[in-house]
């Protein structure tokens, strides 16, 4: 879907550019649909060649002359039908274009194959996995009340699509390198990489150089960006301001067309402002009226501050409670992870590196290498688990990631992991199948986009329900009946990676790769409303 | 005209078309284009000594007009409609792994042509030939501009994917 709409996006831009329509942002957004695109490349290459071709059939394209500055340095013009003659020739030699092929990529034996194999038929789920239509980064978000349907955080990837806030204020880095804050309440449609459209709210923009052609469409204007920092701000009734604080930027009707007679440019220092009746007139800028990058920051911290002394709290609360088995909030040091709960089941750090959690000032665990791990001795028979943690995962292999897997593999011991398609899972062997066991695994949760982003993994497992259900992010994804009905074990185990396994090494690969900055057992489940609830008081 | 000049000559005139092709795609305003072929011309003319006659002509000579569209580049203000250098290497190395197929697509290009019905093809043709033709062909028929214009490019992306489907017949493994 998204790579049809790029086409034919890719095709309206080629055909503007080749009727010689396309303005400034449109070139901007054509070169940002080629750059390291080999498809979209070859797509220019092949519009432009027909263009050409065109052209050439309809005897408008002038055969160029050998010019009169070589004229006078050769001392000699060749005849009107010497050139027709030649080009007559020349468009005859049809083997001219392998000849320049050649020179221009020398065969270079494999890499020639590889080049044409981009998209090979017979792989098209890789291509498929390896694609994202994101264009930017929600990189923070404070006090924000979302009324639309998408709902992303801080650290969320954006697609194209609708953004509606009711209150508070967000900050969106588009991969070209354009910063945005938007206060709400606001109505905001980011349409690609290149432009944003905006019904209603107050924007702060900065565009550096290499993203110039970044457009604001609104209602009463269109305003195209040539790098610089400016506001926008579109009031419920109509009333929109444009406020450039430093560079310029261009304004033009907002019937897309943007013909060249009716722009207008607002240089640094100056603000137009649309009355509803549309009555146009000039004020005087003013920052103030518009969240600035520092102020954001301030306040993100702050609001970060205040989440973090609010989990902290929390945390206390959370150590006399006799229904946890195993408390790790990560805030230990050294070489020992410290388990608050009365179980003391202390976990030895082996490789991992103390970095930083959810907040800046969180301790967490950093699990890289292979033999990164946490060994923990958790006694005891289970009816009921409630397995919560955080994690930060920092690279998707197509391979299982532990997140708590029992030593070897005993019957009716837990093991908890991502597997290779990014699903949660919790699996055990049974008496009746030693080999393979039985496993429950949630849809993929895990995908490119969550990876660097901070999210709370939860698993159940209760007999008493005979279910086994996956929360992600306080979210119910996955509830199935129970294949068993066994008690479980831990005993023995590791976070973040698999000792002990039942054949010598070599070992098969489960470490983990990232960071875990809180994991907590329960003997109970948890009800949602109770996992909801915890999510909500300990996320960043 | 000495021996060397009827040479350059000869070998320049029967490589142009090849060459304005190339300068096109990467510049696609036809005068701008045009200013580069003449500035690709000199500057060829000039280096003509270096020229080693046992290489093919027509590399040689696109390689001057890639530098020569880099250096029309740079001296394109930034209100210029022009594409960045990186962007322009991008497409010149692109060029030099498609040119191959080029011609074969050039070929394909006439049976599709074919596939119009006539008076798409008259549209489309009258586009390329006459300047103004589409404003004209408007007010005739009473019919956007705009709309004229949509047809044009739906026509367009038509024939390409008539060649594309040309090529894989014949066993090209991407048109």
């Amino acid at each position: 879907m998204g790579d049809f709409k790029k086409q034919s996006d890719l095709d309206q831009l080629l055909g503007r550019l080749v009727d010689g329509e396309a303005t400034a942002a449109e070139i901007a957004a054509l070169e940002i649909l080629l750059d390291g695109n080999p498809d979209a490349q070859r797509r220019y290459v092949h519009y432009l060649d027909l263009h050409g071709e065109l052209l050439l059939k309809s005897n408008m394209q002038p055969v160029v002359s050998i010019n009169s500055n070589l004229s006078t340095l050769i001392g000699a013009r060749p005849t009107t039908r010497q050139i027709i003659v030649s080009a007559l020739v020349a468009s005859i030699l049809i083997a001219f274009g392998l000849r320049i092929g050649q020179w221009m990529n020398p065969p270079s034996g494999d890499d020639n194959y590889a080049q044409y194999n981009v998209d090979d038929p017979i792989s098209p789920s890789t291509i498929e996995d390896s694609r994202d239509d994101g264009v930017a980064v929600l990189t923070h978000a404070v006090d924000v009340e979302w009324s639309g349907k998408n709902k992303p955080q801080a650290g969320s990837i954006l697609s194209p699509g609708t953004l509606n806030l009711s209150g508070g204020l967000i900050q969106i880095e588009f991969y070209n390198g354009v910063q945005l804050i938007v206060e709400g309440p606001a109505d905001l449609e980011i349409v690609s990489v290149a432009s944003v459209i905006c019904h209603e709210g107050k924007l702060r923009s900065l565009v550096p150089q290499n993203a110039r052609g970044f457009s604001v469409l609104t209602p009463k204007f269109d305003l195209v960006d040539l790098g610089t920092e400016f506001a926008v701000y579109v009031a419920s009734d109509g009333r929109s301001d444009v406020h450039v604080f430093e560079g310029e930027v261009e304004l033009y009707l907002p019937d897309g067309k943007r013909e060249l007679e009716q722009k207008q440019v607002l240089l640094g220092g100056q603000a137009t402002q649309w009355l509803p009746t549309g009555i146009r007139t000039s004020i005087t800028p003013n920052p103030e009226a518009f969240a600035s990058f520092e102020d954001m920051r301030v306040r993100d911290q702050s609001l970060s501050q205040k989440r973090f002394v609010n989990w902290q709290r929390g945390n206390v609360a959370l150590r006399d409670n006799p229904q946890i088995v195993a408390r790790y909030d990560f805030e230990s040091d050294g070489s020992r992870l410290v388990d608050r709960s009365e179980t003391k089941a202390h976990g030895t750090i082996i490789g991992c590196e103390w970095t930083v959690g959810r907040w800046p000032d969180k301790r967490a665990l950093e699990f890289k290498r292979p033999g990164d791990r946490v060994r923990i001795d958790l006694p005891g028979e289970f009816d009921a688990l409630t397995l919560m943690a955080w994690v930060r995962v920092d690279a998707l292999p197509s391979r299982q990631q532990s997140l708590l897997l029992t030593d070897n593999v005993k019957i009716d011991h837990l093991h908890w992991q991502i597997t290779g398609k990014g699903e949660l899972r919790i699996s055990s062997r049974i008496p009746a199948q030693v080999r393979t066991g039985i496993g429950y695994s949630s849809p993929p949760v895990f995908t490119p986009r969550q990876i660097g982003v901070w999210n709370c993994v939860c698993s159940t497992y209760d007999r008493s329900s005979r279910t086994v259900t996956h929360w992600f992010n306080g979210q119910q994804v996955f509830r199935e009946t129970l294949k068993t009905d066994l008690p479980m074990h831990i005993g023995l185990a590791e976070i973040g990676n698999w000792g002990m396994q039942p054949r010598p090494a070599p070992h098969k690969i489960r470490n983990f790769i990232g960071r875990i900055d809180e994991l907590t057992i329960w003997n109970v489940a948890l009800n949602e409303h109770q996992i909801a609830e915890i999510y909500e008081n300990s996320r960043p | 005209m000495d021996d060397a000049t009827s040479e350059f000559v000869s070998l320049w005139t029967r490589c142009q078309p090849d060459v304005r092709r190339y300068v096109g795609m990467l510049v696609p305003k036809a005068a701008d284009a045009d200013d580069v072929m003449q500035q690709t011309a000199s500057r060829l003319w000039i280096k003509f000594e270096e020229y080693d006659s046992d290489r093919p002509f027509t590399p040689w000579a696109i390689g001057f007009a890639y530098h020569e569209v880099l250096s029309w580049r740079q001296k394109q203000g930034r209100e210029r409609l022009v594409f960045s250098e990186e962007i322009l290497a991008q497409l010149h190395a692109t060029i030099g792994e498609e040119c191959s197929l080029l011609e074969h697509r050039r070929y394909a290009l006439d049976g599709c042509l074919l596939k119009l019905s006539e008076k798409e093809r008259d549209l489309l043709l009258r586009r390329y030939s006459e300047h103004g033709a589409v404003q004209r062909e408007a007010k005739q028929s009473q019919i956007s501009p705009h709309k004229l214009y949509y047809t044009i490019d739906k026509l367009r992306i038509r024939l390409l994917a008539c060649i594309n489907n040309k090529m894989r017949q014949e066993g090209w493994q991407h048109g």
